[in-house]
């Protein structure tokens, strides 16, 4: 009898955690949204993906702090040029000495995934609407998603592809790079493989045309009006678009572009232009990102890189950014923007040693917080290339009427009726300088650089002429180890 | 003598009804022998021995032979008398002493399986904190990585070669029947009674789906019938850095003259000045330029007079210096080391309980990292009635560890990176130009941060400084609760019911102090993290147990649940209001915030049979069908099964006359396994990959932003795994056992990673049952009692295990067809045949003579007149590895042989063990030389010694390259063969002496033993190169890894 009392304790131990029930394997987790949950999240709130791609762009692609995936790019690119000095040796350092571009290195795979995932995650969006837009709303979505992904092949294209001919032409010929599109895009799953292999120029040139042309006429017939600028509007698409046209030397269609690009947008003023570059709210700022503490990448970050003033790389000293002391003279004394950097005799009253040097760029501030936001595109850049589009069509006294809307606001004495390419190409070092301009325009113009000029502040003094090799990045490894469509001996870049 | 036994013989023959007493003593070592039993041959009268060995009984009339038995000891029988000395001989077999197995215990004659075992008394003798590091050495088929020297860190196990790629590797850690979650830091080693590895499928199929890498099965101490027994054990010592530096520069000068060198062939290479320009401007930017060193060390010296550009030497003027800091040494301080523990055990038939108090004290020999812990165990067993017995096993730990900040990455503030990267030119300390120390306005001492004077290496940087400061606690409470019910009934069934629930409450802070370094711009930063992890644990085992005739039966099945729930909550918080207050509500600026839960759960059913036919013949089979929430639910069950078989030819009559042989048992297995713990590359489990799953960030304002994290794949199960086992048991002239086994594991469908083309977008890998690999090996381990008297002891073992891995089928992406050379794969080269370990990289070449470039082979396909591919390759010289063909290097990191050798020998109260550990073959990558031979290197960092040997105008004979400051490709590629280095290593593990004072002295104050001993740890390590450690991965990569402890102890053992 007492043996069949405690049998029974036994057995209810052991039936009291039993599993009866036929979903006890069925477990919860609750560290990321699954398939299902984050569907019915995006029904509620579609601009869930495109936030992810705001996100991504100003997250590390890897652990290494010089890999802040989009601004990292386009500091990486600025520094191979000739207008901005590295003084130390950082981060980056190989990219200022154009020692950056094998197929193994960290920066071809920062490049190379950072766009071809921005790519994958438009794809996303855009695969979510097989039969496209029909809404207002899904228009404003996929409008953004395709110009994201137009403008991710355009940059893609121009960095690992030597795509202009010595004579300054478009090779359109030459081997491109993989196109990744969607069944939304009205391909079969064999031509989207197919679609996977080398291409050619044109056809990537044509894809970002496309998207982009898409992405900005969506946004308009939508009417689409932004939460905040982290979105792509209109305005942006067509800057966006505006870029790709100055790209492939469609010269009127890039002033059009532009001039839509601009429309409602005014040039920033002198206080604009000493504020330090990081607030998503100036007036002239057409796209960025605002940065919060969560989102704050601190080291890992363009302005840990950019500014003196700021305690990262370059404003703790190891490697502080200045301007080229050759573009620097170049820059009239009345001109706003010359007091964003120091001259020759640096500026003792700055906080930090790096901001005191001699050229130390102070254009680039800080808020103490490491809470700066990035800038990705304002509308001194659409005057700039409104300008050069139509210098390019000889109609020089027009670009000079543009360009004085902006010279209004840089340098009020300036009063040309009549500008040359140069005159505003150097507007455009000038005006753009730190914000990841050069090497694109050095290589869509086909030029090199020249740091060796008697006087020269550059740390790293080479010559580096267009068309050499070194303008063009290596497609990495890891894209040959896995593509089965490209191979290493026929579409690797040499 | 005899005569006069024989007289007494006869007497006690003669009196009837007699009262006997007597005592029980080992003749290996003369001491008392506890809870022997004796019985009165051919009647029910019987006793066991107390805790001084000695019994008493009455003898009824004409019964005076008694028969005394206990395990692992021989039996005797002898007549009965007063005061009889009793001397047991052990069972020079030893094949029939108990071994844990899962879901119990059995005799090891009849067990079919591979498993190894470690007594307590060896892992007791070391100073580890942690368990894990107690079995380096001990255990053939064992191998141990130990990433961290810090107090409380845990090594890495595997058993019987590579388990698995992308899927956890670690065996399952059964303590007390129950697989246990938590850390092994939190069990003290005095309650250890063993730790058995069960290596084969026969072993380990029972776990199922978990038992693919192995099993240790820990046992706690449990009590034994007889007097209360206390037992006490201190110990006190230092800890110590068992590996030292690399044979770095540690001479300013020296320092100075290569930086100038590299300076002047950056000048002269990148901006084309001729060598004496080239000289002059070197000298004179040595300190100031723009890649200058910025720290001039020499007092009285111009910044642009250290070097003599004539010369290329140092300034003979410059002999005194503004500072003698080094931080190669300074930094390092030993740690002390104190530990307690004292249990108590006794009990009588119905009731035994075990109960154990234990504190370590552990610091590290680095500020910042030590290891605490307190920790109690009770252990209660209750017989109720006949039938029924029950019984608890409750643990508590809390362990509090301070982790050395960051140790194991490349940051700043590694001091293990930091102190050996650094040039010797630099102080620790803060100093004023004249060169004296600076203090601040309240006398502490300041730190040189590198801001102050520009430091080019490590700007903002002092790792020591603020490891005073920074702090990086975790506590945690381990609670491991344990109960069972056992009742037997219908004489051949037992029923038991196990109920497990483990519980670790951990939290963390991790506060980066302000007054410099990373967290300086933000006022401080503050992490807290806060972890709870829940493991219930339930089981059923109905066993029963039959013989008829010579045949004897066991069945045994079990059905078993597990449900695990982890919790985690994460926040940051920045600007400290006090620098050292480790809380929130001392922190000013919100970071970040984040929580998480998942659950596992696990169901399995399993039925086991075993069959012995004479105690000669053995033959078990086993089948168990699991069920894991990390599948989906079209693919979660799995079925696993092993068979196994043994023969004791040693019981056999013909080998009654082989004198010789005095054990032998043969033995064999199969079955099949699986592992079904998924990892992320951060090694964390990955608990729903077959869904895809999206992060949600957030953006300023509130909005979410989702970022797809894993493309899920429904299809993923269980990787599978068949083992065959062979092997013999042998032991000769009753003092040399032989034990071997051969093994062929073949793992299929394996949980692998598999990467996709880049331009798929992130994430670029999804996780696929694709890649098959098969480890072939083997383990011997030899006893020998050298020498077994009543004085002296002597007692050799040696293990070693060998295995080799292969891949046997290639993923899905890469098949054979398509690579049948291979392909590289990260930093190895995999092909059908080759071990996933094999490394990949350049075929470095030497120095070009001319230039002191590196050199390295770069394959270009041959091409035939139409300009198609031949298939053939030349040899072309490239200059920059990224140039080269990256190759198969043929060579693997797994070591040929993994082994120990230790030795035992008491003499008089002495007794001395030694155990060491030891690795042949394989090659570690030493990232670490590579690192310090880099001679493109930047302002400020240090080199190895070896660079002395470089290549300059005048040294052309030489495979190190010129220096060249500041240059990628100037130095000698870190993934080329050259930095491959074999991972030969001999370890000193443990030496302990101590020596036991006699009993006659101790027994007169009531204490049975008292033992005084020495220990010393990790006493020395011999690798191929001075600062190699390559015990810290089976993959054979290197870090900057907290090195190595090693711990001098003095130590008290008193029983009362």
């Amino acid at each position: 009898m007492k043996a069949f009392k405690y049998l029974a304790l036994g057995l209810l131990m052991t039936t009291g955690f039993s599993s009866c029930s036929s979903d006890y394997l069925e477990t919860e987790d609750h560290e990321y949204l699954d398939s299902e949950t984050a569907g019915v999240a995006a029904g509620h709130n579609p601009a869930v993906f495109l936030n992810g791609m705001w996100s991504f762009m100003v997250d590390t692609y890897n652990s290494s702090h010089d890999s802040f995936n989009y601004m990292a790019s386009l500091h990486a690119m600025d520094l191979m040029g000739e207008d901005m000095v590295m003084a130390g040796s950082a981060h980056f350092i190989y990219d200022y000495q154009h020692d950056n571009r094998m197929w193994d290195y960290r920066r071809v795979n920062v490049y190379w995934g950072t766009f071809y995932t921005l790519i994958s995650k438009a794809n996303e969006i855009i695969g979510l609407y097989p039969n496209g837009a029909s809404t207002d709303g899904e228009k404003a979505l996929i409008g953004q998603a395709k110009a994201i992904r137009g403008y991710s092949y355009n940059c893609l294209i121009q960095l690992f592809r030597n795509y202009v001919n010595a004579d300054g032409t478009i090779n359109m010929e030459q081997k491109g790079l993989p196109i990744l599109l969607t069944e939304a895009d009205g391909y079969s799953t064999a031509e989207l493989d197919a679609l996977k292999g080398v291409n050619t120029v044109k056809a990537v040139f044509e894809q970002a045309g496309k998207d982009l042309e898409e992405g900005a006429a969506l946004l308009d017939s939508a009417n689409y009006v932004r939460e905040n600028k982290d979105y792509i509007d209109a305005n942006v698409a067509y800057g966006l678009l505006a870029r790709y046209y100055l790209t492939t030397q469609q010269w009127d269609k890039a002033a059009n572009a532009a001039n839509k690009a601009r429309k409602g947008y005014k040039p920033m003023d002198n206080a604009g232009l000493h504020d330090g570059f990081y607030d998503l709210k100036n007036k002239e700022w057409m796209w960025g990102f605002d940065h919060s503490t969560e989102t704050s990448t601190v080291y890992a970050s363009f302005f840990s890189m950019i500014s003196n003033l700021t305690p990262g790389y370059a404003g703790l000293g190891y490697a502080p950014k200045l301007i080229d002391a050759r573009l620097y003279n170049l820059i009239p004394a009345d001109d706003y923007r010359k007091t964003q950097f120091n001259g020759a005799e640096g500026d003792s009253s700055q906080p930090t040693a790096a901001a005191q040097r001699p050229y130390a760029n102070v254009k680039f501030g800080t808020d103490g917080n490491w809470t700066m936001d990035y800038v990705y595109m304002r509308a001194a850049e659409m005057y700039l290339i409104e300008a050069e589009a139509l210098v390019r069509q000889n109609k020089n006294t027009e670009a000079a009427t543009v360009l004085k809307e902006l010279m209004a606001y840089r340098q009020p004495s300036w009063n040309k009726t009549s500008v040359t390419l140069n005159e505003v190409l150097l507007q455009r070092r000038i005006e753009l300088w730190g914000e990841g301009f050069s090497y694109f325009d050095l290589k869509r113009n086909n030029l090199g650089i020249d740091r060796t000029y008697e006087g020269s502040n550059h740390m790293t003094k080479i010559v580096v002429p267009a068309q050499d090799v070194r303008w063009t990045y290596q497609i990495p490894q890891t894209e040959f180890n896995e593509n089965k469509l490209l191979n290493v001996d026929e579409d690797q870049n040499p | 003598m005899t005569l006069l036994m024989g007289l007494f013989l006869f007497l006690g023959g003669a009196i009837a009804q007699t009262k006997v007493n007597g005592t029980v003593v080992s003749l290996e070592d003369g001491e008392p022998v506890i809870g022997a039993s004796v019985l009165v041959i051919g009647t029910q009268v019987g006793t066991v021995t107390n805790i001084d060995g000695q019994f008493s009984l009455t003898c009824p009339a004409g019964k005076n032979m008694l028969r005394i038995t206990y395990v692992g000891m021989e039996t005797q029988e002898v007549a009965a008398r007063q005061n009889m000395r009793i001397v047991l001989k052990s069972d020079s077999k030893a094949l029939d002493e108990v071994i844990v197995v899962a879901y119990g215990s059995q005799k090891k004659s009849s067990f079919t399986g591979s498993a190894a075992t470690m007594k307590a008394e060896k892992i007791q003798n070391q100073q580890v904190s942690n368990l894990s590091k107690a079995l380096e050495g001990q255990v053939a088929g064992v191998q141990i990585a130990s990433e961290s020297g810090q107090p409380g860190s845990s090594a890495s196990i595997i058993v019987r070669g590579i388990g698995s790629i992308s899927s956890s590797q670690s065996p399952l850690i059964v303590v007390d029947g129950v697989p246990y979650e938590g850390s092994l830091n939190s069990i003290a080693s005095q309650d250890i009674e063993s730790m058995t590895v069960l290596k084969d499928a026969a072993a380990n199929s029972m776990y199922g789906a978990r038992g693919a890498n192995g099993v240790i099965i820990i046992t706690t101490k449990r009590a034994k019938t007889g007097d209360a027994k206390v037992s006490f054990d201190a110990r006190w010592g230092i800890n110590d850095r068992a590996v030292g530096n690399y044979d770095i520069i540690t001479d300013p000068g020296e320092y100075y003259e290569m930086y100038y060198e590299a300076l002047r062939n950056r000048m002269m290479g990148e901006d084309g000045l001729s060598y004496a320009a080239a000289n002059a401007l070197a000298a004179k930017e040595l300190i100031n330029g723009d890649y200058g060193l910025k720290y001039n060390i020499f007092e009285g010296v111009a910044d642009d007079a250290v070097i003599n550009p004539m010369t290329g030497k140092l300034n003979p003027a410059a002999t005194k210096r503004l500072w003698n800091d080094d931080w190669t040494k300074d930094p390092f301080e030993n740690g002390f080391r104190q530990e307690y523990n004292v249990n108590v055990t006794g009990g009588n038939d119905i009731t035994q309980a075990y109960a154990s108090l234990g504190y370590l004290g552990d610091e590290g020999y680095i500020v910042g990292s030590d290891f605490d812990r307190y920790s109690a165990r009770v252990k209660v067993d209750q017989k109720i009635g006949k039938f029924v017995k029950i019984g608890g096993n409750l643990a508590y730990a809390r362990t509090d560890q301070r982790n050395f900040t960051s140790a194991g990455n490349s940051g700043y503030t590694n001091i293990f990176m930091f102190s050996q990267n650094i040039a010797p030119i630099y102080p620790i300390y803060l100093y004023d130009k004249q060169g004296n120390r600076m203090y601040d306005a309240n006398g502490a001492a300041l730190y040189d941060f590198g801001t102050e004077y520009s430091r080019p290496y490590a700007g903002e940087s002092n790792p020591l400084a603020v490891a005073k400061v920074n702090s990086n606690k975790i506590g945690t409470d381990n609670l491991s609760s344990r109960g069972y019910f056992e009742a037997t009934f219908l004489n051949d069934f037992k029923f038991t019911a196990n109920i497990a629930y483990d519980v670790f409450n951990s939290n963390r802070s991790y506060l980066w102090t302000p007054i410099g370094g990373d967290a300086k711009s933000v006022g401080g930063r503050l992490y807290k993290y806060s972890t709870r992890y829940g493991a219930l644990n339930t089981n059923q085992i109905l066993d029963w147990n039959h013989t008829f005739g010579k045949h004897e039966l066991h069945v045994m099945l079990v059905h078993e649940n597990k449900n695990d729930r982890y919790n985690y909550l994460y926040g940051q918080m920045t600007n400290l209001s006090d620098y050292n207050i480790d809380e929130f509500f001392n922190a000013a600026l919100y970071q970040d915030l984040n929580s998480n839960s998942s659950e596992y759960a696990l169901e399995g059913y399993l039925a086991k049979g075993e069959w012995n036919y004479e105690d000669k013949y053995y033959m078990t089979a086993s089948i168990r069908r699991d069920g894991s929430s990390r599948f989906y639910k079209d693919n979660r069950w799995g079925t696993f099964w092993a068979v196994g078989g043994a023969w004791r030819v040693d019981q056999e009559l013909f080998m009654k006359g082989i004198k010789e042989i005095s054990a032998l048992k043969l033995k064999a297995s199969y079955g099949t396994q699986g592992n079904d713990n998924i990892l992320d590359p951060d090694g964390n489990t990955i608990t729903h990959a077959y869904s895809d799953l999206y992060t949600v960030n957030r953006l300023s304002g509130g909005a979410a932003a989702f970022t797809k994290t894993m493309r899920g794949n429904k299809e993923l199960t269980w990787e599978k795994q068949a083992m065959f086992n062979v092997g013999f048991e042998l032991g000769l002239f009753s003092r040399i056992n032989v034990n071997f086994d051969f093994f062929i594991k073949n793992n299929k469908d394996m949980l692998f990673r598999s990467p996709l083309a880049t331009s798929e977008g992130q994430p670029s890998w999804i996780y696929r049952n694709e890649v098959d690999m098969k480890n072939t090996g083997f383990e011997m381990e030899i006893s020998a009692d050298v020498i077994k008297n009543q004085d002296l002891k002597w007692n050799v073992a040696l293990n070693f295990s060998h295995y080799k891995n292969e891949l046997t089928k290639l993923p899905a992406s890469k098949p054979k067809e398509d690579y049948p050379n291979g392909f590289q794969r990260g930093y190895y080269w995999w092909k059908e045949g080759g071990s996933i370990y094999n490394w990949s990289g350049y075929e470095y070449v030497g120095v070009d003579p001319n230039t002191g470039k590196p050199q390295y082979n770069k394959y270009v396909p041959v091409l035939d007149a139409n300009g198609n591919d031949t298939g053939e390759k030349t040899i072309e010289i490239v200059n920059n590895a990224s140039e080269a063909t990256v190759v198969d290097l043929n060579k693997s990191a797994i070591p040929d042989l993994v082994g120990g050798f230790s030795t035992t020998a008491e003499y008089r109260g002495f007794d001395l063990s030694i155990q060491t550990a030891f690795q042949l073959g394989g090659y570690v990558r030493d990232s670490y030389y590579a690192n310090l031979m880099n001679g493109g290197l930047g302002a400020g960092e240090n080199m190895h010694k070896d660079m002395f040997n470089r290549w300059t105008p005048g040294n052309t004979n030489t495979d190190i390259p010129a220096l060249y400051a500041n240059n990628q490709s100037a130095g000698i590629d870190a993934t080329s063969d050259f930095f491959l280095t074999k991972a030969n290593y001999f370890c000193l593990k443990n030496v302990t002496l101590g020596y036991t004072l006699p009993a006659s002295l101790t027994n007169k104050v009531g204490i049975s033993k008292v033992r005084v001993y020495a220990a010393g740890d990790n006493m020395f390590i011999w690798s191929k190169r001075k600062g190699l450690d390559p015990r810290q991965s089976f993959d054979g990569t290197t870090d900057y890894v907290y090195s190595a402890l090693s711990a001098y102890s003095l130590g008290l053992n008193v029983t009362f």
